[in-house]
């Protein structure tokens, strides 16, 4: 049976030090997928994943184990990211969004205005990864938390400290990004096509 | 009813409106081919970012995290004299030195089946004389550091300073230090 987290920052605390290694191999991708997302720079973004690790060790013993472990992980490396993109003058990240609830309010388009689109193909792949690797790290983060980590909208609050509404719009914004960039692409090859 | 907004087909998809406007766009959505398109591009959109690992840590990345996590022991003092390059090369030529020496040696080289011990033996005598020569000249020049020694003060600075000597010694070939790299 697979140990859990909590049992192995169990043994981390009563000693076993190289237990940490298992749970640093457990949550490394996922986290590493944010770092990339937040610093668009692999790198940087592996730097910083390491210090998160090095921090979240260090405070193992202050974790009241009232989330999980990894939520109170992702927020590490949140903040780290943070630091690293405020010292390269991003600020943004952290502003709360005016709330604009007419934006969220748009209607559904009509089905004859949209393109075919093959939705299982290679192509429609590399272009929603392309529009996230472009996208605006505020954005880009919030995406990768819902989808990629799976967390809730609460777990996003706790970790961004962001108020809902502003979690909601960015996510709102962020798929809305991807879903025109997919239409853009199979509009301009229908086109091409069609001439 | 009215017409879903882009955010409630989000919600829906989602599964997080609530229970009678998630009926309510159920409905509109098996009556609109166009709402099943665009239903059928989200959940196409969310596959995907769900299935996207953006970039995998390096092989050494786990090791590098325990590398400043866990203390590391300082090695012995020999250890670390042996495992750089330049002090082993130092080692070997000091050692091959003295090799030449000992062989290159002409009283060792008159005859004799035991080259080696002989050219010891020439050495130790050499040795010797030279240590008396040494002896009589500390004892000509060093009267006055001799009488200075010799009173209260210097012998607690020479004290002093034997202690610090051994200190040093002891410590840099026992001495086991932990730090953070």
């Amino acid at each position: 049976m697979k140990t859990t987290d909590s049992e192995i920052i169990q043994r981390v605390i009563e000693g076993d030090q190289r237990a940490y290694a298992e749970l640093v191999d457990r949550h490394k991708d996922r986290a590493m997928t944010l770092a990339v997302r937040m610093l668009k720079n692999r790198s940087e973004a592996e730097e910083a994943l390491q210090d998160a690790f090095v921090r979240a060790y260090r405070a193992l013993p202050s974790f009241e184990r009232k989330s999980s472990f990894s939520t109170w992980f992702y927020r590490i490396v949140f903040n780290v990211c943070s630091s690293a993109l405020n010292k390269r003058g991003n600020h943004n990240l952290l502003l709360i969004d005016e709330q604009n609830d007419d934006e969220m309010k748009i209607e559904i388009p009509s089905a004859d205005d949209e393109p075919d689109i093959e939705l299982e193909s290679k192509e429609f792949s590399e272009i929603v990864r392309r529009e996230i690797s472009i996208m605006e790290e505020s954005y880009s983060s919030i995406l990768t938390m819902f989808f990629l980590q799976e967390m809730s909208y609460d777990e996003i609050i706790a970790v961004t400290g962001l108020p809902l509404g502003t979690v909601k719009n960015r996510l709102f914004r962020a798929r809305m990004q991807l879903r025109y960039a997919v239409l853009r692409h199979f509009s301009e090859t229908k086109q091409m096509v069609n001439i | 009813m009215k017409n879903p907004t882009m955010q409630e087909l989000m919600e829906y998809l989602d599964g997080t409106l609530n229970p009678l406007r998630y009926r309510e766009i159920e409905i509109m959505i098996s009556r609109s081919s166009g709402l099943q398109k665009e239903m059928l591009l989200l959940k196409a959109i969310r596959t995907t970012v769900r299935n996207d690992i953006a970039a995998v840590p390096s092989k050494k990345f786990t090791p590098n995290v325990m590398k400043g996590i866990l203390p590391v022991q300082q090695e012995s003092f020999l250890f670390r004299l042996v495992k750089n390059s330049s002090n082993l090369f130092a080692m070997v030529l000091v050692l091959s030195m003295i090799g030449i020496v000992l062989v290159s040696n002409p009283s060792s080289s008159t005859g004799s089946t035991n080259a080696l011990s002989k050219s010891i033996e020439s050495y130790t005598t050499t040795y010797s004389s030279a240590i008396e020569t040494i002896s009589n000249w500390t004892k000509q020049y060093t009267h006055p550091v001799n009488q200075a020694v010799n009173t209260s003060s210097g012998k607690f600075l020479m004290i002093g300073l034997l202690t610090f000597f051994v200190f040093m010694i002891v410590d840099e070939l026992f001495g086991k230090r932990y730090f953070h790299s």
